[in-house]
Formats: C-alpha cells, structure tokens, sequence
C-alpha cells in the first residue's frame, strides 16, 4: 500500500475511533505536543456529526432524553462514519442502531418512532411534482398491469405494531401528557410532504400495500397481487382511481 | 432589482447558506455574488429549487466541501457525478474545493484534513485535479487550508507545495486569506511572507472567514486560532487582505460564514467592508494615506 494511504488510514482510525493514531504522532509537527492538534479534528469530526443526528433525530430525543441520545450519536458516529459527503443522507441507519443498542432496545416502538422522523425530515425538503391523471392510462389498455408509476418523491411508507403516528402527534403539537401509555396497535403510514409541509396518515393495509409495491418500482398488476394477498376484499381499481386522485403519481414506466 | 445578466463574479460576494435562501429569493438583497456548498444542495430538491430560482438573479461560485483531491484511496466519483449535474443546471462562475483530503475507502471524515507536502502528494494531486476538472468540465480551483498540525517528513512548504501545482497542472488558486493568517499563527510562519510567495497569476478567488481563539492544548499558554468560520473577521486578517490585494489585483473575495450564521445584512455589510478595502488598497499612495 503506498505511503500517504497508510497514513491516511492511520489518521482516520485517530479522527473517527478516537484511537491514538500509532505511528502517526512522531510525523507530526505543530505545537509542542502536536498530537493535541490531531484531537482538534477528532473533535469536530465527533461534534459535528453528533448534533447532525440530534438536530435530525430532536423528536427521538424527546423520547429518550439527551443523555441517552448523545450516548448513542457518539457511539453511532465512531462505528458508522458517512458514507459520502452529504451530510443530509447522513443517519438513516441510526434508527435500527437504537433499536438493537442496550439503553435504548427495551422501548419497543423506538426503531419505528425514528424511522417516522427520519421519513419526515426527508418529505419536508422534497418538492412535489405535476401529477398524471387517470386517463394517461388509457392509452395503455390491456397492458396497463405491465406498467409501473412514479410517485411523488417525498412519499415514503412504514408499517408498525405500535401507534407512533399518535405519538409523534403529540410531539410536534406540544402536548404530551405526564404519562402516556402506548398500546400495541398495527399502524400502516403513508408520509408525505413537499417544500417545508409534511404530512402523515393511517391507511388500511391493504391501500397500504399496493401505493408501498409501486412506490418499490414494481408493476400496477404485482403491486395489485400484493394489496389482494393482504386483504382479499380490496377492491384494487378503487385503490388506483384513489392514488391518482390524490396525485401521489407523477409518471408512468412503461412496459 | 439586482439582475446580472453575465455570470461573472466581481468585488465581494457572501456564502449563501441554507438559513438564508428563503430570504434571498424573497428579496433579492443588493449582493454582487454568492457562494454554495453543492454538498447542502445534492439531496435537498426544496433548496435545490430555491437556489436554482436564485441563480436567475445572481453570479453562483460553486465550492465543494467533498471532492477530497488529497484522498490516496481515490475521488468518490459517484459524488464528481452528482456535483458535475447541479454544476450543469447552475452554470457557476467558478467552481472550487481544498488542498486537503475528507475521504477514506468510502468513508467521509466531515473536516479537512491536512496533507505531507512532498513529491508522492503532489503526483497523486496532479492526477487528482486532472479528474475532477475532466469529471466536472470546468476549471477547479485549489484552496489553501487551516492547518494545526503538519507533517515533519514534508519535503518543501505548502507554498512551494501550490506553487509547484499551478505550474504542473495549469490549476489555479483559491487563496484563503484568514487561513494564511490562522495557519501561520498556529503552524509560526509569516503570513505577508506566504502571500509573497504565491504565484500571483493564478489567484482566481480570495476567501475571509471567522476565526475563534482557543487554548492551544499543544503549548500550555499558547492560543491556536480555529478556523470556525462562526464570527466577524478579525482586524488581521483585513491587514493581510489589503496586502494580498495589493500584490494579486482586485480578487474576487468571498465573506464565508458557515456557524452561528448571523442575519444577511450582516454578512453583507462584511462584503461591502472588503470592496471598502479592496479601493483602499488599489487607490494611488497620497489616497491611501487620506483614507486612513
Ligand atoms: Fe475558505
């Protein structure tokens, strides 16, 4: 391996792990003890992206408290550090790393609560686009199973066995309660949004389903298998004409 | 209205941040440019749609914060991709990033992180910077850190360093005057010192930031000045610009605040003291003493 790469991943187990950087200190120079100089960048790089998740993830603190909250960011920015340079695409694994850590796995509803806000945060900066109607199907007769739609770009669904939907409602109106019990219900969710508005709703798992298969990219027909296999008594063109009605769809992908 | 209708950028132009946009498309405030980080943008279609609404209106310099030429495991080139398609929507006056490196086999460090100055560095640069400007299909320019630490192996200085750059690749400059000023107090070099040895035909754009004073833990006693970007820019600095200005021509300069960012006015009314400055610097001798 060439010289600066080794160096390179040296200072990097230093900047993200916090580790002592073996190796690397002698080559430094910048002070008396330059190594000091190193923990300026360790720290802006723990800093930053630590009140990156915090700003991110503010309604998942209000449930957890902040000091367990800072605990996991820290502990999630050492082992997962971004992946590319957008810091906003920086987080969506944080949800599931809460799920399974120690402190933070016995609140059942916890990874779903996050994965909510994580579905927000992303249709609060998305921007919607013109929809199609109805009759930009026409055209497609009998093939119209073998096309897939384009949904609007901040669409995003997440099923749950907990009513976090309530939760986080009580969150962004300011009125939680002192106490508040959360009883296990399945919540099936569509999020929603576009320039700064966001929006979540319930939908019956079957309408859940099929607007989930095609926002997955599969076909009108799969994602009509799908919904019917969830619930037999959907009736599929009503789901559609409702979908479209809503223009949650902005495009068709042919055959 | 403030409308340009060429996309060149003159005098001193203000980072437009994410808190800002709203307002700047609403108003249409008197600055001459303004300048973005694509990497706030890339995935932000709201604020992509803002600035592209924006752009109408005035000269965009786009600087990125990702590329990381000085990266030994390679440029991300999904990321060149994304930066290369916002860069063809906007049609910037310039495009820029730093002599450093953020990137590790797929891993972004958030920070710049310096680089050994020696032959090995300079090649893989070279290499580098031939990349980015084919990936991107514009001139990049290269901007010099703040640095903290060094390395003791480096084989020339970071001017020799940018020097011996421009002349291999043709690249030109981004000079960062307040990290002159930062890295020659933390790193004891003088500063007028480094801005003499820049090759002054390759300075394209010239940036001012905050810097903050902290305890040096390095030095027991000592103050390391941090590049926080989070603050006024201080009187040496502003020094050291009329000195750079003096020697490179009237620049154009950057006001770049990026923390605790302060309400517009602010950082224009910065942009209008450094066009004060800049006519300070350039006027004929006599002037120069009546304006002080
Ligand atoms: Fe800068």
């Amino acid at each position: 391996m060439p010289r600066l790469a080794e160096l390179q991943r040296k200072l990097r187990d230093a900047i993200v792990g916090g580790g002592e950087a073996s190796g690397v200190v002698p080559l430094l120079v910048g002070g008396a003890n330059p190594a000091e100089r190193l923990a300026i960048h360790r720290h802006h790089y723990e800093a930053s992206l630590v009140g990156t998740l915090i700003g991110k993830f503010a309604a998942t603190t209000w449930l957890i408290g902040s000091a367990l909250m800072d605990d996991a960011a820290k502990a999630f920015v050492s082992r997962h550090p971004p992946a590319a340079p957008c810091i906003a695409e920086y987080g969506g694994d944080f949800p599931r790393f809460l799920a399974e850590r120690a402190e933070t796995r016995s609140l059942g509803c916890i990874r779903d609560f996050a994965e909510l806000e994580w579905h927000l945060g992303h249709a609060a900066i998305a921007v919607d686009s013109p929809a199609i109607d109805l009759q930009a199907l026409a055209a497609y007769g009998d093939r119209v199973a073998d096309i897939g739609l384009v949904v609007q770009g901040g669409l995003r669904y997440l099923a749950s066995p907990w009513p976090v939907d309530d939760l986080m409602r009580l969150y962004l109106t300011e009125t939680a309660p002192d106490s508040f019990v959360l009883s296990a219900t399945d919540v099936w969710l569509e999020i929603g949004g576009s320039r700064g508005a966001i929006r979540f709703d319930r939908l019956d798992r079957g309408t859940f389903v099929f607007r989930r298969a095609l926002a997955e990219g599969h076909t009108l027909g799969v994602a009509g298998e799908q919904a019917l296999e969830a619930d037999e008594s959907l009736d599929v063109g009503a789901a559609l004409r409702s979908l479209i009605g809503k223009g949650l769809a902005i495009d068709i992908r042919s055959p | 209205m403030t409308t340009f209708s060429d996309k060149g950028a003159a005098g001193a132009g203000v980072g437009l941040r994410l808190p800002h946009i709203q307002e700047v498309v609403t108003t249409l405030p008197h600055a001459r440019w303004l300048e973005i980080h694509p990497e706030n943008f890339l995935a932000n279609p709201h604020a992509t749609e803002l600035l592209l609404e924006t752009r109408r209106h005035y000269p965009v310099s786009v600087h990125t914060v990702g590329l990381s030429i000085g990266s030994a495991t390679g440029i991300d080139r999904n990321h060149l991709r994304r930066v290369r398609a916002l860069i063809d929507r906007l049609d910037p006056c310039m495009v820029s990033g730093h002599l450093a490196w953020s990137t590790h086999e797929g891993e972004f460090l958030n920070d710049l992180v310096p680089l050994p100055y020696d032959e090995e560095t300079l090649r893989l640069l070279s290499a580098h910077l031939g990349e980015v400007q084919d990936g991107l299909g514009r001139e990049y320019l290269v901007e010099n850190p703040a640095s903290y630490f060094g390395f003791g192996n480096s084989t020339m200085t970071e001017v020799e360093f940018l020097g011996e750059l421009t002349e291999r690749t043709g690249c030109r400059l981004l000079c960062d005057v307040s990290n002159i000023h930062v890295s020659g107090h933390n790193m004891g070099f003088d500063p007028y010192a480094y801005i003499d040895g820049l090759p002054a035909h390759a300075i394209g754009e010239i940036h001012l930031g905050g810097f903050t004073i902290e305890p040096d833990g390095a030095t027991p006693g000592a103050d390391l000045l941090v590049d926080t970007h989070s603050t006024f820019i201080a009187e040496p600095s502003w020094d050291l610009y009329g000195h750079a200005i003096r020697r490179f021509g009237a620049i154009p300069t950057l006001i770049e605040w990026d923390k605790d960012i302060p309400a517009l006015a602010t950082l224009l009314a910065q942009a209008a003291h450094a066009d004060q400055v800049v006519a300070r610097s350039l006027a004929p001798e006599p002037a120069r003493a009546a304006a002080c």
